[in-house]
């Protein structure tokens, strides 16, 4: 028996409709995704609708359309992922109409070329602009989902350059199993007690800990990340299982309750402004220990 | 001294896999007694990943101040160094734990 879905987001938390979704059974589904009326899409709000999109419709559900998607989503590619026939073009490609790369799942076997790619592209918006905190941030979320997560689906990557805010902000989600549940995983191994999901976020941006998903973890990833964040004084936006962080320049840093009920995996959200990136510095010197 | 150039004997600077090809380079130099120049003129930065199979691997072989003795690391720009530094730095506390 087909069962019709109509779905209507027009702002970031009804986006938690999607993941309600993902606990139904989606045989036999037909999902209609309208999206009228969503006023601003942010790279997080992109990576999360592309993976659900995509999680669904490998739930062998009949049909999933997106609707009044506008000419940003479909500029981006958003639009082509409801296909579920659509596969990804193994080059990089650019919008030319948008300040924007494509959305994009990346694997270990393309990470590199995606990551070349991006810097390459949001040079052109700040030349001369050392992006070591894009290569960096990239590469730690994307090993990170890849080393930790258990995502059914990957890692999906948005990157964008905003004129009006001369940033750059750049997402990674992934639907794991989340750092909270990963954490306290760890901690019953360890015979440690459950921490909440605030502390187990704030535990995993400790530089040296780790859940140890493989032999080589140390724990440096996030901590490095947070810490090319705070010198450039950027923000990070960060939601995972039902905790969240917030971090802006000037110490605004605080956790929240993740508002998105039955929210799914890790995304995060990192936003750094062009003006406080250091010139690329052409001096190489020896490393002093 | 053996000389080597990063960008020419791993594949990317970003993954476990290319630090570990990376590590297998180095170890031979360093079991045999010969220091290595390694320089990073050109490179991408590198992740942590890559550093701690790489490094990190070979400060568990070797010890941190083996690694420091016998590898000289060259072209380093400011921000390879920062990230290096704070690799360098939490191995370098976990092998005094």
């Amino acid at each position: 028996m087909l069962t019709t879905y109509h779905i209507h987001i027009k702002k970031t938390k009804e986006i938690e409709q999607l993941y309600a979704l993902l606990k139904s059974d989606l045989r036999n589904a037909e999902i209609y995704l309208n999206l009228k009326g969503f006023k601003f899409f942010f790279p997080i709000d992109i990576v999360q609708l592309a993976q659900l999109i995509i999680s669904i419709a490998n739930r062998e559900c009949s049909k999933i359309a997106l609707t009044n998607a506008g000419k940003y989503l479909n500029g981006i590619d958003l639009v082509r992922f409801c296909n579920t026939n659509y596969v990804q073009p193994n080059t990089q490609s650019t919008i030319p109409s948008q300040t924007a790369m494509p959305i994009k799942r990346v694997e270990r076997e393309n990470m590199v070329q995606y990551i070349d790619s991006a810097k390459s592209f949001l040079s052109k918006y700040c030349p001369g602009k050392d992006l070591t905190i894009l290569n960096i941030g990239l590469s730690e979320f994307i090993n990170n989902v890849y080393d930790h997560a258990e995502s059914e689906i990957g890692a999906y990557v948005f990157c964008q350059y905003y004129p009006k805010s001369n940033s750059i902000r750049f997402a990674v989600s992934d639907l794991g199993v989340g750092i909270p549940n990963k954490v306290n995983k760890y901690m019953i191994i360890q015979n440690q007690p459950a921490k909440t999901s605030e502390e187990c976020i704030r535990w995993a941006l400790e530089e040296k800990k780790t859940v140890k998903s493989t032999p080589k973890n140390a724990g440096l990833g996030l901590h490095t990340i947070m810490s090319f964040v705070k010198s450039s004084q950027g923000k990070i936006r960060l939601l995972s299982g039902n905790g969240g962080l917030y971090y802006s320049a000037g110490g605004t840093e605080y956790f929240f309750k993740n508002p998105m009920t039955d929210f799914r995996g890790t995304v995060i959200d990192i936003e750094i402004f062009v003006n406080n990136l250091h010139e690329i510095d052409p001096e190489e010197t020896d490393f002093d220990f | 001294m053996k000389q080597i150039i990063l960008k020419d004997n791993v594949k990317d600077t970003y993954t476990n896999a290319e630090g570990a090809s990376l590590s297998i380079q180095l170890k031979e130099f360093i079991k045999s007694g010969e220091r290595i120049e390694l320089s990073l003129s050109n490179s991408t930065p590198i992740s942590s990943s890559f550093f701690n199979s790489s490094f990190g691997d070979l400060i568990e072989t070797f010890g941190y101040e083996a690694v420091r003795e016998n590898i000289k690391i060259t072209g380093v720009t400011s921000s390879q160094a920062q990230l290096l530094k704070g690799y360098f730095d939490a191995y370098k506390d976990r092998s005094h734990c």
